[in-house]
């Protein structure tokens, strides 16, 4: 009789279905069986059982360490985090316009830094144009003077160490005209094919309001009347793609109003 | 530069195979957005295995550091990544078994008392065979860890593997006998001698 190929019950004895032909022979080989129950030992004693059941949220110590492990500064929001009390759905919008897009621009993965790099380059040569734009700084609002009040400053965070070292920082000002946003930004390099766009959102990051684009280091924005920053108090810049009207998921810099 | 002010976007977080795809090409806020979906099913599986204490919430934490430092092991055309947190979960779970048994026995021994009073013994059979196991399959090299790992944790064929590693499917089966009859060597040897 022909035995069993032992490649192949090292295969059964992990729990593969054999070859029919293996099987049959299996069927009636008692030799080829012990062969097989004997590697299955070693299988059942190096694999756990896991038990199915409901998420459990693990402590906020846990995401603490991990993120002191490896440095993430992103952080999960702890009300969204699957088996946190009271229990809420996973979160799962539906997002495919937005996961289309990214698809057909990857990002600032490698690909993008280096883009970043190369505009860098540019900028560096380009360095007087930069300068010059610094100097048309918007003068329209006097800060912290006569009828206009600056009433909230934020630093900007950088959500992408990894692939920019851009900084910012944005103030509220209250003006009898309304409450407009002035934006500063360094380090924050031209990408080709993208622009940056400055949007108000909530604290839910369910709804947002798009300011308009910004257009070199600086630039200032009204808040339209019916945004309460105290509702929409996340200041984020994004890297978006012409002929997107929505926010690409891609943000770069981010801050709270504290009001 | 106003011309879109007051435009009203509806948002949302990138769905689940998206994470997967940032998360793999390393996008910090993938590791944030797959904690908040997955950690709890990590965490459960955790809770249930070894009760609810440190060996679960430090297993919760190394699978979350080791699947972002291991990224580059995670290909998202070849699942989803909670499949994948779950493979390295119970490995996690695996040796976390393992070093309570290290410990049982080294406290048993402290004690002077004998191995068969060893209660973990009765409550696990393959608690010693595992500790054998696993330090075995540790000293093992690439690509044979790797090919063993994905077929003991993450349950995956030798054809799954052949795909996912790149390696022809012959090598695959030989490798995965050869470790198998390796680990049953060593549990004949040492598993008498403990």
């Amino acid at each position: 009789m022909r035995h069993s190929d032992p490649d192949v019950l090292a295969l059964v004895a992990l729990g593969e279905r054999p070859p029919a032909a293996d099987a049959e022979h299996l069927r009636g080989c008692e030799q080829c069986r012990a062969d097989v129950e004997q590697l299955r030992q070693v299988v059942s004693a190096v694999r756990v059982d896991v038990p199915a059941g409901p998420p459990v949220a693990p402590p906020d110590h846990v995401w603490q360490d991990i993120a002191a492990v490896t440095g993430v500064r992103a952080a999960p929001r702890p009300d969204r985090v699957a088996g946190a009390e009271p229990t809420p759905a996973p979160s799962q919008p539906v997002t495919d316009e937005l996961a289309a897009r990214r698809r057909r621009r990857p990002g600032v993965g490698l690909r993008a830094l280096v883009g970043v790099a190369a505009a860098a380059l540019v900028v560096g040569v380009a360095g007087g144009v930069v300068g010059s734009r610094l100097l048309d700084r918007p003068q329209s609002v006097a800060r912290g003077t006569g009828n206009q009040q600056i009433v909230s400053q934020i630093d900007l965070k950088n959500l992408q160490p990894a692939v920019t070292d851009a900084t910012g920082s944005a103030e509220v000002v209250r003006t009898p005209a309304g409450n407009r946003l002035v934006v500063d930004v360094s380090k924050l390099q031209p990408t080709p094919g993208h622009f940056y766009e400055v949007w108000l959102i909530d604290n839910d990051i369910k709804k947002m309001v798009s300011l308009g684009i910004l257009d070199g280091s600086t630039g200032e924005f009204a808040i339209p009347d019916g945004v309460d920053v105290s509702k929409y108090p996340i200041i984020d810049i994004s890297v978006q793609q012409p002929g997107n009207p929505k926010h690409s998921g891609d943000s770069v810099l981010r801050g709270t109003i504290k009001t | 530069m106003e011309r879109r002010a007051g435009h009203v976007a509806e948002p949302s977080d990138p769905a689940d195979d998206e994470v997967g795809r940032l998360f793999a090409a390393g996008d910090e806020r993938a590791l944030a957005w797959a904690y908040e979906r997955w950690a709890g099913l990590v965490h459960g599986i955790a809770v249930r295995s070894l009760g609810s204490s440190t060996d679960a919430e430090d297993v919760t934490q190394q699978v979350f550091v080791s699947a972002w430092t291991g990224r580059q092991g995670y290909r998202p055309a070849d699942g989803p990544l909670p499949a994948w947190l779950v493979g390295i979960t119970r490995h996690r779970i695996a040796d976390a078994f393992a070093r309570r048994q290290r410990d049982e026995r080294a406290r048993v021994a402290a004690l002077g008392i004998a191995e068969a009073a060893a209660p973990s013994t009765a409550f696990d059979r393959h608690a010693d065979d595992r500790v054998i196991l696993l330090e075995e399959l540790a000293r093992i090299g690439e690509p044979q860890r790797g090919i063993m790992e994905l077929a003991f944790f993450h349950d995956l064929t030798h054809e799954q593997i052949s795909q996912r590693t790149g390696l022809p499917l012959g090598t695959v089966k030989s490798h995965i006998r050869r470790t198998l009859v390796r680990l049953r060597t060593r549990l004949e040897v040492d598993g008498a001698a403990l």
